[in-house]
């Protein structure tokens, strides 16, 4: 820990449970654009009448990088892979797991989400869990 | 209603490891006053990104006030990533012609080197989305770094096109004196570089620097004389838009620089050929080919093909990055904004060691913010 990453609190990590736990899109009622982070305004169309949509567990990899520039909180991880992924139509960001070969990141490839450990503040603080994306088995 | 720059100070960019942030801001906000031959300011906008986190100061404005001796003076900050500097500048110019001030100091100032690389791409999570992005450990290096790989796939651009970037940005650090890398670049140091998030390496990336820079924004009737004026500020703008990178409709095209660059050109009924000098944010090189689209200023993909045949060099028109841009002059965060405009009127007289461009009428400065998720802009002529 390097004092400047940032804040894991229980109550924020606890408040982010069903963000993080479960893969929820939105859907606009106006122009109908799937979109992920489900926020409550289309970033398209800027319609406010839009309504969760759960998002497929499995997708496409659309693009990723082994992002070797880390903080502090994920040192042990380096390097941390990040894809954008296709899941129904929604793009996603979201850590790849499992990559034990680059070679099977491919432009299409076929992954799946599974539940995993993202993040946890130092030695003593609360370790999050959240979904990352792997090349489907 | 007229704004113009009245005044301009900035610090050489780089490890001032002997200067705090008020001895920084005050070295150029001094240069900015003394030059326009004033010792007074209705309001002061402080610009800053990081002050908060590594210097533990988050009263920057009345440190800064308190250092010029202004007390009674406005102040504020504003904040909007690596846009704050122009969003500063936006502000200030919206004062003066609000007619609730004459004469405004803008400064912005960052101070880098108290931080480690380690620490700095923890910083870098705080220009993404928090609870969607910083969590998992998505910095906006990553960002840039996925953009970069869709644009290459998109528009098929080699690594060794991309690299093109950094290498004219160097070749522009030789045109100033202030800048923090200096010296030429080939694309085989940039493709032998170490890998920061590829098709990222090293040397895509600025390094960390101090750097403070400061404008005089003043209207008809500042307390300036009018041989102080360098240039009519015609007009600011900014456009803010979808904070994550996966809410873009389109994650390779910048929309609020889209939205910025109409808003300011169509004021002045300018098309993007009339611009002498142009001014981006190049972060993770990536960026500055995505302002130059967005821009109009290339056709979509084709920016680093039009450098390959040598586009946007000293003397084109539009020159780009006269001073080495992000890449070679630096990023002091806050600062960069207000360095783009400092740059832009100093390449106009060639002055302050910035080489002249002779013949120049206009000029725009665009400083994105987060992945372009807060863009802000002026343009410029020459008075």
């Amino acid at each position: 820990m390097i004092g400047l990453d940032l804040e894991l609190n229980a109550a924020r990590l606890w408040r982010l449970r069903r963000k993080h736990y479960s893969i929820e899109g939105a859907r606009c009622s106006s122009c109908g654009a799937l979109f992920y982070p489900p926020r409550r305004a289309c970033p398209h169309c800027g319609s406010r009448d839009v309504a969760l949509s759960p998002l497929p567990r499995r997708g496409k990899l659309v693009a990723w990088t082994p992002l070797y520039d880390v903080g502090g909180n994920f040192e042990e991880s380096r390097p941390l892979y990040i894809g954008v992924i296709d899941l129904g139509g929604a793009r996603v960001v979201l850590p790849l797991t499992d990559v034990f070969d680059e070679r099977e990141l491919l432009e299409g490839a076929e992954v799946e989400l599974v539940f995993r450990r993202i993040v946890e503040a130092g030695s003593a603080g609360p370790i999050h869990y959240g979904l990352k994306a792997r090349i489907a088995k | 209603m007229v704004s113009y720059v009245s005044g301009i100070g900035f610090t050489k960019v780089g490890r001032h490891y002997e200067l705090s942030l008020a001895d920084l801001a005050r070295e150029a906000a001094v240069r900015a006053l003394e030059q326009a031959g004033v010792d007074g300011v209705d309001a002061l906008v402080v610009s800053n990104l990081f002050a908060d986190a590594l210097q533990g100061e988050s009263m920057l404005g009345p440190l800064v006030l308190e250092e010029l001796g202004f007390a009674g003076a406005q102040v504020l900050s504003v904040g909007g990533g690596e846009a704050s500097g122009l969003l500063a500048v936006h502000v200030a110019r919206s004062l003066v012609e609000s007619k609730m001030a004459r004469d405004v100091l803008v400064v912005g100032v960052e101070k880098l080197s108290d931080a480690s690389s380690a620490a700095h791409a923890s910083l870098l999570e705080r220009l993404v989305s928090a609870d969607y992005e910083g969590i998992y450990g998505v910095n906006l290096a990553a960002l840039y770094a996925l953009a970069a790989a869709e644009y290459m796939r998109r528009f098929s651009v080699s690594e060794e096109l991309l690299a093109l970037w950094p290498v004219l940005m160097h070749e522009h650090s030789l045109n100033a004196q202030h800048g923090q890398l200096r010296f030429k670049l080939t694309v085989e140091r940039v493709l032998g570089s170490e890998p920061l998030s590829p098709p990222l390496r090293q040397f895509h990336a600025h390094q960390l620097g101090d750097g403070a820079a400061a404008l005089l924004i003043s209207s008809e009737s500042s307390r300036a004389p009018k041989e102080a004026r360098l240039a009519e500020l015609l007009y600011t703008a900014s456009a803010g838009g979808p904070l994550e990178y996966s809410l873009r409709k389109d994650p390779v095209w910048f929309e609020t620089v889209a939205v910025l660059t109409r808003a300011m050109l169509s004021a002045e009924n300018l098309e993007p050929r009339k611009i002498d000098l142009v001014e981006v944010t190049d972060s993770y090189s990536i960026g500055g080919p995505l302002c130059v689209e967005a821009m109009g200023l290339s056709e979509r993909g084709r920016t680093l093909r039009d450098v390959a045949e040598g586009r946007f060099g000293f003397g084109d028109r539009p020159t780009l990055n006269v001073a080495g841009g992000v890449k070679a002059r630096g990023h002091p965060y806050g600062a960069t904004g207000v360095y783009q405009v400092a740059e832009i009127v100093s390449a106009m007289h060639g002055i302050y060691g910035v080489k002249q461009l002779s013949g120049t009428e206009f000029g725009v400065a665009v400083a994105i913010g987060g992945y372009a998720a807060v863009a802000a802009g002026a343009l410029l002529r020459r008075t």
